[in-house]
């Protein structure tokens, strides 16, 4: 595809009630790079997170994703309140009403995009293996029937989506647990599944919400090789949220900072080390400096 | 002794039927954590649908016993799986964001629509159907004799049959591993490109399918039903789900075949006026040594 970059963010806004979460929020993301997304605690990254993968339905603004051959606007999808233009086109009207009817975060997953959690949610009562099965339901032949009458073309999806997962169990070395229940696995074992699983949906932007929280220094290392690798083997362009600034450095093209629900900078690893507003950010600013945004 | 294994072999049929209806409470209580009240009415909607599609076949002509059963068990099942659908789509979905309260009151009016649904359009009157199988096994013990009807054989090689099938289908099946994934985090299976919407609607049309398998069973062998027949056997069933661990499918199957037992043992031995009091005694008993029932997982509750 032409298109330089796979995300776009707006003016993306999120309000909870008369809390202003995020306030005009822009940034671009290009395709094939690693990006990271940085900030103080409650700057709003998270909140970020859940407006690009549908868990929110923002208040304003626009995220469009170019992936898997075509634009979506990920609020649309999930379904808008109608407006009085509506009623004067059909087309529109129809849109908005399929999107209604249908919509959901499920669409944001089928469109190309996918992402794992700050606090782990696996699926931890079926097996290692079985969560990433879940993950792969989108391609596998679906009918119900198929599956009862165990049919030669339900098998050959079962065991090509069987192969897939266990070619992510070894790039995340679990090829061993693969039986276990994936709530016994151990901290860092489970973060790896969770990425696993991430990428056995095939997306073409796959969003990692802190993945180095709580690991040690030389699983942190294996993660940043694991980033590397999915970017440069998989074509897949990588955001991630983290608190960890040695990785972030060390691994990312592209850094965005937020701080109170607003963008404060943008710009490659250097620039950012340097930029005064973030220094003022992390580190607070004397009161007589006044840092202007 | 023989009245011992007389009531063991009505007991395992009246529990196999509990069992069938108490998937459809625990399977919706499993994914989105309500208590379908309305699923009783469901098979009662279903006895009525056997009655319509009897005499449908009739009426054309299909004399043998095969076909008929064949071709009830079919009609009823798909009709009923489609009322399951609805009842969920206008009653249900719409509550889907709002408190669990809402949802529950929703159910109660659901069941109350149905039950003046069915009298409006089908008379207050009971209603029956002429019996079809006819017939008996019977089997010497001591002095005594074990007697079993082929519609009491019928009724427990077509449930256990029911069960098998959707056991199967949920443990082993694409649509089985996407109803596991909802159950224990929606949100995150959504994430994960499943329409969460539809895996809920899926479950509902089961849960009444497997009423509708119960409704089709119970009514060819008693014959006679009326529009509050739902209530007594949808409290029992409940009973059944609670009993064996509400939210776990082999805990509806096990709950359901233990109620059935203890109820036809005690009404057998002891009094057959007393055998509700004993099998709610019997679960306030398990309850309070497993108060998350017998195969149930304790789970932190968040009403």
């Amino acid at each position: 595809m032409s298109q330089e970059n796979i995300l776009t963010v707006e003016n993306l806004a999120m309000h909870f009630g008369g809390i202003k979460a995020l306030n005009d929020v822009t940034f671009d993301i290009k395709r094939g790079s690693v990006s990271a997304l940085i900030g103080p605690n409650g700057a709003g990254k998270t909140t970020v997170f859940n407006c690009l993968t549908g868990f929110y339905k923002a208040t304003g603004g626009s995220i469009m994703l170019s992936a898997c051959g075509k634009e979506t606007s990920i609020i649309k999808v999930l379904g808008e309140p109608f407006k009085w233009t509506d009623f004067i086109s059909p087309v529109a009207f129809f849109g908005r009403l399929k999107y209604k009817m249908f919509g959901g975060s499920h669409l944001v997953n089928r469109a190309g995009l996918s992402r794992t959690f700050q606090n782990i949610r696996l699926f931890k009562e079926m097996s290692v293996v079985e969560n990433l099965l879940v993950a792969q339901h989108t391609r596998v032949n679906r009918s119900l029937i198929a599956g009862i009458l165990n049919t030669k073309a339900y098998r050959q999806s079962e065991s090509d989506a069987l192969e897939r997962a266990f070619y992510w169990l070894g790039v995340v070395d679990l090829v061993d647990s693969a039986n276990r229940l994936a709530g016994e696995l151990s901290y860092g074992q489970q973060r790896r599944l969770e990425i696993a699983r991430a990428m056995c949906t095939n997306p073409e932007i796959v969003c990692l919400d802190e993945p180095a929280a709580g690991l040690n220094p030389s699983e942190t290392e294996a993660l940043t090789k694991m980033i590397r690798v999915l970017r440069d083997e998989h074509n897949a362009t990588v955001l991630l949220i983290e608190h960890d600034m040695g990785m972030v450095m060390d691994i990312s093209d592209y850094i965005v900072v937020l701080d109170h629900g607003v963008v404060i900078a943008k710009g490659g690893p250097d620039a950012i080390k340097n930029d005064p507003k973030v220094v003022a950010a992390y580190l607070g600013a004397e009161e007589d400096e006044e840092v202007t945004l | 002794m023989d009245i011992v294994l007389q009531q063991l072999v009505n007991g395992l049929t009246l529990g196999s039927v509990y069992g069938l209806i108490a998937i459809g409470y625990t399977m919706v209580y499993g994914i989105i954590g309500m208590i379908n009240f309305a699923h009783g009415d469901v098979y009662m909607v279903s006895a009525y649908i056997t009655a319509i599609a009897i005499a449908l076949l009739t009426f054309f002509g299909i004399e043998s016993f095969p076909i008929i059963l064949i071709g009830t068990l079919f009609l009823t099942v798909a009709v009923t799986g489609a009322y399951g659908w609805v009842i969920e789509r206008i009653a249900y979905r719409p509550l889907r964001n709002s408190s669990r309260l809402a949802v529950l009151i929703s159910a109660i009016g659901m069941s109350l629509i149905l039950q003046n649904y069915v009298q409006l359009s089908q008379g207050a009157n009971q209603q029956g159907v002429p019996t079809l199988l006819t017939g008996a096994m019977r089997i010497e013990v001591g002095d005594g004799f074990v007697q079993i009807t082929y519609m009491k054989l019928l009724i427990l090689f077509i449930s256990l049959l029911g069960m098998g099938v959707l056991t199967y289908v949920i443990q082993k099946t694409k649509l089985g591993r996407m109803c596991r994934a909802t159950q224990q985090d929606r949100k995150m299976a959504s994430i994960l490109g499943i329409d969460t919407d539809k895996v809920i609607s899926t479950v509902f049309v089961i849960g009444a399918m497997m009423a509708a398998l119960a409704g089709v069973l119970v009514t060819l062998d008693y014959g006679a039903f009326d529009f509050y027949v739902g209530f007594i056997i949808g409290i029992k069933a409940f009973t059944a789900a609670v009993l064996g661990g509400i939210g776990s499918l082999p805990g509806a199957m096990l709950g359901g075949l233990i109620l059935g037992l203890s109820e036809a043992l005690f009404a057998g031995l002891i009094s057959s006026d007393y055998k509700d009091v004993f099998s709610f005694s019997l679960l306030v008993l398990i309850l309070v040594f497993r108060p998350s029932g017998l195969l149930g997982k304790p789970e932190v509750e968040k009403v």
